[in-house]
C-alpha cells in the first residue's frame, strides 16, 4: 500500500515532467504561431468531418445492442427446477416435441455438446416427450445494475434428429460471437437521458450447454453406451 | 496625469490575446496527446474480453473515449501548473499588466483551453465509433450529435467543465509552488498522506470527493458546484497571486 | 509635479536591507542615470518603480501612484532589462505585433527600421538570439514603446561598441522628438556623460548624489603634485580620494576652493583640474582606489 502511495505520484510527476519539457521544446522549435493556430483549425475541422461521418455510419448500422438480463436470471439451474418439478422459463425452450419408439432406444455416438437429462416415467408407452433447452450465453457483466447481455438469441444450434430406435445429436454449428460496443466515456454521460448501460469494465460470462431432457417411459429399453472418459465434460448423460 | 489610462477588463482582453498567441504549443500538445491517445492507447479505451470455446466463442469489446478523457483531464492539469512558471509571469509583466488582469487574462485562457478540450475530446468520441463501425458488428450505445444534440452539448459542457477545473487546480497548486517552494513538500505530503487515509477508509473518502461533481443528477447544480468550486480556486490563486513580485531574484 | 517620488523609500528582501529611507523626485520628461557599484540596488530601485516588486516601508509614487499592482503606472512605463522574457513561440515579428497591442504610443515603423539597421531580422525567435543581439532588440522594444516612463535596466549588456554608440544615438533622438522620463543605469558613465541630464548615484543603500549631471562635473577638483605639497596646502576640504601614480599623488576634493585658495595651490606646484562626471562617480563610490590589489597584497604580507 505505501509503495503505491509513493509510486504513484513519482510516475505521475514523471509523465507530468515529460511533458512539460515536450511543451517547453515544441516552442524552441521554429514554429511559427499561425503554424499552431493552423493546427488547430485543421484538427477542429477534421474532428468535424468524423463526427458527421460517425453520424452516417451510426444511422446505416442497424445492430441492436443485445437484450440484458439481470444476474440471477442467468443463472437459472436448469437441472434443480426439472428436479423439483419448477416452472422454467418459456424463453429457455428452444422445442417440445414427442417421438414414438419401438420398444427400445439408444443414443449412439454420445453426446455432441449437449447434455442430457434423462427421467424415466411410470406406464407403458412407446412415445418419449422431448424438450430441447437452449444453450445460454451471458456475458458482460454491468456492475452498475448487475446484469448481463443475454447473447442466448444468437446461437444457433441444431436439434437432435430421431428416427425409431434413436436419438443422435448433430454436430453444433460452430457460433463466433463478435460484439463491438461503443460508449462515451462515463465521465460524459453523466446527464445524458440514456445513462451508458455498461460501464466498459465487462467482465464475466455466463455460459450453459444445450440441454435436452427427455421423459421416457420404463417400459422402453435403454441403450446407452457409458463413457470411459471422466475428461470429456460436454459429453454428458444423467439419468434421474 | 497619465497619457494613456486602459480598463482593467481591456487589458485583461489583451493580455488574453497575447496569452493565446504566446501559448500555441500547449494546444497543439493537446491534440498531439489526443492523437496519441486515439492511435497508439487505442487500448486503453477498448477492452476485448474472449470467451468460450467450440463451438460457441464470444468476442467482446468495449470502446469509449475514456482515454482522450484521461489524457485531455491530464493536459488540463499541466497547462494549469505551466501557466504559473515564472518565465509566464515575466513574459506577461514584459508587456501592460497588474496582477489582476494577469490573473483574469490567464482566466480567460482556461475557459477557451477548456472549451476545446471539451469540443475535441467528444468529437474524438465519434472518431472512436467510425474505428468500432469499422469492425463491424458494432453497436453504438450513445447518441450522437443529430439524434441528440442536447446531449451532445452537455457531454461537451461537462468534459470543458471538468477540464476548466483541473486547469484551476493545477494553477492553484502551481501558484502556491511559486510562491514558496515549501509548498511542493507540503503537497507531495500531503497526497502520501491523502492515499494512506484513503487506503485506509477504503477509498470511501476519495469517492466522495468525486461524486460531490460525477453524482449530481442536476445539471444546473453540477454547473452551480463548478462555478462554485472555480470561484473558489480563481480566489484562492488571486489571493497568493495578489502578493507575488515579478523578476523577483 | 515629479514623475516618480519617493520619501523615505525602503526595500527589504527578508532580513537584507537593499535600499534603506531613500527619498527622492525625479522629475518628468529628463533622462537621469542611475548609477552605482554592483549590488548597490539600482535595479531594486527601478523594479519597485515599475511595480513589479512592493515596497517593503516608505511612500512611493509614480506620476502620483502606487505603482505596484497600479494598471496607470504599468500602462505607461516600460522596463528593459537583460531578463526579459518573450514566449519561445513568438518570433521578433511578432512581439512586436504584441507590443503594439499593449503600448498605446508605440512606433512600429520606428521598431521595424531600427532592427532592420541593427541586423535582426524579423523571423528569428528571441530566445535564439546572441547576448548583445538580445539586448539590442530589448532595447529597440524600449524606444519604440515611448512610454512616459522608460527605464532602461544595463541595456548595453553585451553590446558591441558600435551598437551601444548607436543605441545612445538613437535614444536621444528619440528623445528630442518625444520628450518622456527616462531612466538609464549602467556602469559606463563616460559613454552616457553626453546623453544624461540628471545623475542619480546610489551607494551605501541609499541616495549618493542626486542632481544634474553638470554639479557633479563641478563637484569635485583632481589635485596632482607631490604628497608632501599636497599634504602641506590642500588641507582645507574633505579630501574624497587617494591615489598615486609614480612620483605624483592625486587627490580628489570638495570643489568649495575659493579663487584664492585655487592660486595657492597652483602657485604651490599643483596641478588644479576639473573632475569628469564619470571620473567624480568612480571616486564617490570608491572604484579607484587600490581597491582589489589591496586584498592580495594583503594575502602576500600575511
Amino acid at each position: 500500500m505505501m509503495i503505491f502511495a509513493i509510486v504513484t505520484p513519482i510516475l505521475l510527476v514523471l509523465g507530468l515532467l515529460t511533458i512539460m519539457m515536450t511543451v517547453k521544446n515544441m516552442g524552441r522549435i521554429q514554429i511559427k504561431k499561425n503554424v499552431h493556430r493552423k493546427l488547430i483549425i485543421g484538427y477542429l475541422i477534421l474532428l468535424f468531418i468524423g463526427v458527421i461521418t460517425a453520424e452516417i455510419m451510426t444511422s446505416m448500422n442497424d445492430q441492436e445492442p443485445p437484450p440484458k438480463m439481470p444476474e440471477n436470471a442467468a443463472q437459472f439451474d436448469l437441472r434443480s427446477a426439472i428436479e423439483q418439478d419448477a416452472a422454467i422459463p418459456e424463453r429457455l425452450v428452444a422445442a417440445r416435441r414427442t417421438h414414438e419408439v419401438d420398444g427400445i432406444f439408444a443414443i449412439p455416438d454420445l453426446y455432441n455438446g449437449a447434455y442430457i437429462l434423462i427421467e424415466r416415467t411410470p406406464g407403458e408407452s412407446n412415445i418419449i416427450e422431448e424438450t430441447v433447452f437452449k444453450p445460454e450465453l451471458y456475458a458482460g457483466f454491468d456492475v452498475s445494475d448487475g446484469s448481463y447481455f443475454d447473447l442466448t438469441g444468437k446461437l444457433q444450434i441444431e436439434l437432435p434428429v430421431w428416427d425409431s430406435r434413436s436419438m443422435r445429436i448433430p454436430k453444433q454449428p460452430v457460433n463466433k460471437i463478435r460484439y463491438s460496443i461503443y460508449h462515451d466515456s462515463n465521465m460524459l454521460t453523466q446527464f445524458g437521458s440514456s445513462p451508458s448501460t455498461s460501464t466498459g469494465m465487462v467482465s464475466g460470462t455466463v455460459l450453459g450447454g444445450m440441454t435436452i431432457y427427455l421423459r421416457i417411459p420404463e417400459s422402453i429399453e435403454l441403450d446407452i453406451s457409458e463413457t470411459e472418459d471422466e475428461f470429456e465434460y460436454d459429453q454428458y448423460i444423467e439419468l434421474l | 496625469m497619465f497619457s494613456t489610462q486602459w480598463s482593467v477588463h481591456e487589458l485583461a482582453k489583451r493580455q488574453f490575446l497575447f496569452k493565446l498567441n504566446a501559448n500555441g504549443p500547449a494546444f497543439s500538445m493537446l491534440i498531439v496527446l489526443q492523437i496519441i491517445a486515439t492511435v497508439f492507447l487505442g487500448g486503453a479505451s477498448t477492452s476485448t474480453s474472449d470467451y468460450g470455446s467450440e463451438p460457441f466463442s464470444l468476442s467482446y469489446t468495449t470502446v469509449s473515449n475514456d482515454g482522450q478523457v484521461g489524457l485531455t483531464l491530464f493536459w488540463a492539469l499541466i497547462v494549469g501548473f505551466l501557466l504559473t512558471s515564472a518565465a509566464q509571469r515575466n513574459e506577461s509583466f514584459v508587456f501592460v499588466t497588474n496582477r489582476l488582469t494577469f490573473q483574469l487574462a490567464n482566466f480567460y485562457f482556461f475557459c477557451t483551453a477548456a472549451l476545446l478540450g471539451g469540443v475535441t475530446t467528444v468529437m474524438l468520441g465519434s472518431v472512436m465509433k467510425i474505428i468500432t463501425l469499422a469492425g463491424g458488428h458494432a453497436v453504438i450505445e450513445t447518441a450522437g450529435l443529430f439524434s441528440a444534440p442536447l446531449e451532445f452539448f452537455l457531454q461537451i459542457f461537462v468534459m470543458a467543465s471538468y477540464t476548466l477545473l483541473l486547469m484551476l487546480v493545477g494553477y492553484t497548486l502551481g501558484t502556491f509552488v511559486q510562491y514558496s517552494r515549501i509548498f511542493i513538500m507540503l503537497f507531495a505530503l500531503m497526497w502520501i498522506g491523502f492515499m494512506q487515509f484513503s487506503f485506509f477508509m477504503l477509498g470511501t473518502d476519495t469517492d466522495s470527493l468525486l461524486q460531490f461533481y460525477y453524482a449530481e443528477p442536476s445539471v444546473w447544480l453540477f454547473a452551480l458546484k463548478v462555478l462554485l468550486s472555480a470561484a473558489a480556486l480563481f480566489g484562492i490563486s488571486f489571493w497568493v497571486t495578489n502578493r507575488l513580485e515579478v523578476r523577483n531574484p | 509635479m515629479p514623475a516618480i517620488s519617493m520619501k523615505n523609500v525602503t526595500k527589504k528582501y527578508r532580513s537584507l536591507t537593499i535600499l534603506d529611507q531613500v527619498s527622492l523626485n525625479i522629475r518628468q520628461n529628463v533622462i537621469t542615470g542611475v548609477v552605482g557599484r554592483n549590488g548597490a540596488g539600482k535595479t531594486t530601485l527601478m523594479k519597485m518603480i515599475a511595480g513589479y516588486t512592493k515596497e517593503t516601508g516608505g511612500e512611493l509614487r509614480v506620476f502620483g501612484e502606487r505603482p505596484f499592482n497600479s494598471l496607470s503606472v504599468s500602462s505607461n512605463m516600460i522596463f528593459i532589462d537583460d531578463m526579459m522574457n518573450f514566449p519561445d513561440a513568438l518570433t521578433l515579428g511578432d512581439i512586436l505585433i504584441e507590443c503594439e497591442r499593449f503600448y498605446a504610443n508605440w512606433d512600429g515603423e520606428l521598431a521595424k527600421r531600427l532592427l532592420e539597421y541593427f541586423y535582426l531580422p524579423l523571423t528569428l525567435k528571441h530566445r535564439i538570439l546572441s547576448k548583445g543581439k538580445r539586448s539590442t532588440f530589448n532595447a529597440v522594444v524600449g524606444i519604440a514603446a515611448r512610454c512616459p516612463l522608460t527605464m532602461f535596466d544595463e541595456p548595453i549588456t553585451g553590446m558591441d561598441s558600435a551598437a551601444r554608440r548607436d543605441f545612445y544615438r538613437a535614444l536621444l533622438k528619440d528623445y528630442i522628438a518625444h520628450p518622456r522620463t527616462i531612466l538609464l543605469s549602467s556602469h559606463h558613465v563616460e559613454e552616457m556623460e553626453d546623453l544624461l541630464e540628471d545623475v542619480l548615484l546610489i551607494d551605501g543603500k541609499g541616495v549618493g548624489f542626486h542632481g544634474p549631471i553638470i554639479e557633479l562635473q563641478e563637484k569635485f577638483l583632481s589635485l596632482q603634485g607631490k604628497l608632501d605639497m599636497l599634504e602641506a596646502h590642500a588641507n582645507r576640504h574633505a579630501v574624497i580620494h587617494r591615489s598615486t601614480a609614480g612620483p605624483l599623488t592625486e587627490w580628489i576634493v570638495d570643489n568649495e576652493h575659493t579663487e584664492s585658495e585655487i592660486d595657492e595651490l597652483k602657485q604651490a606646484g599643483i596641478r588644479v583640474t576639473p573632475v569628469s562626471a564619470s571620473n567624480a562617480y568612480l571616486a564617490m563610490t570608491g572604484q579607484t582606489r587600490g581597491g582589489v590589489d589591496d586584498v592580495f597584497n594583503a594575502m602576500e604580507r600575511a
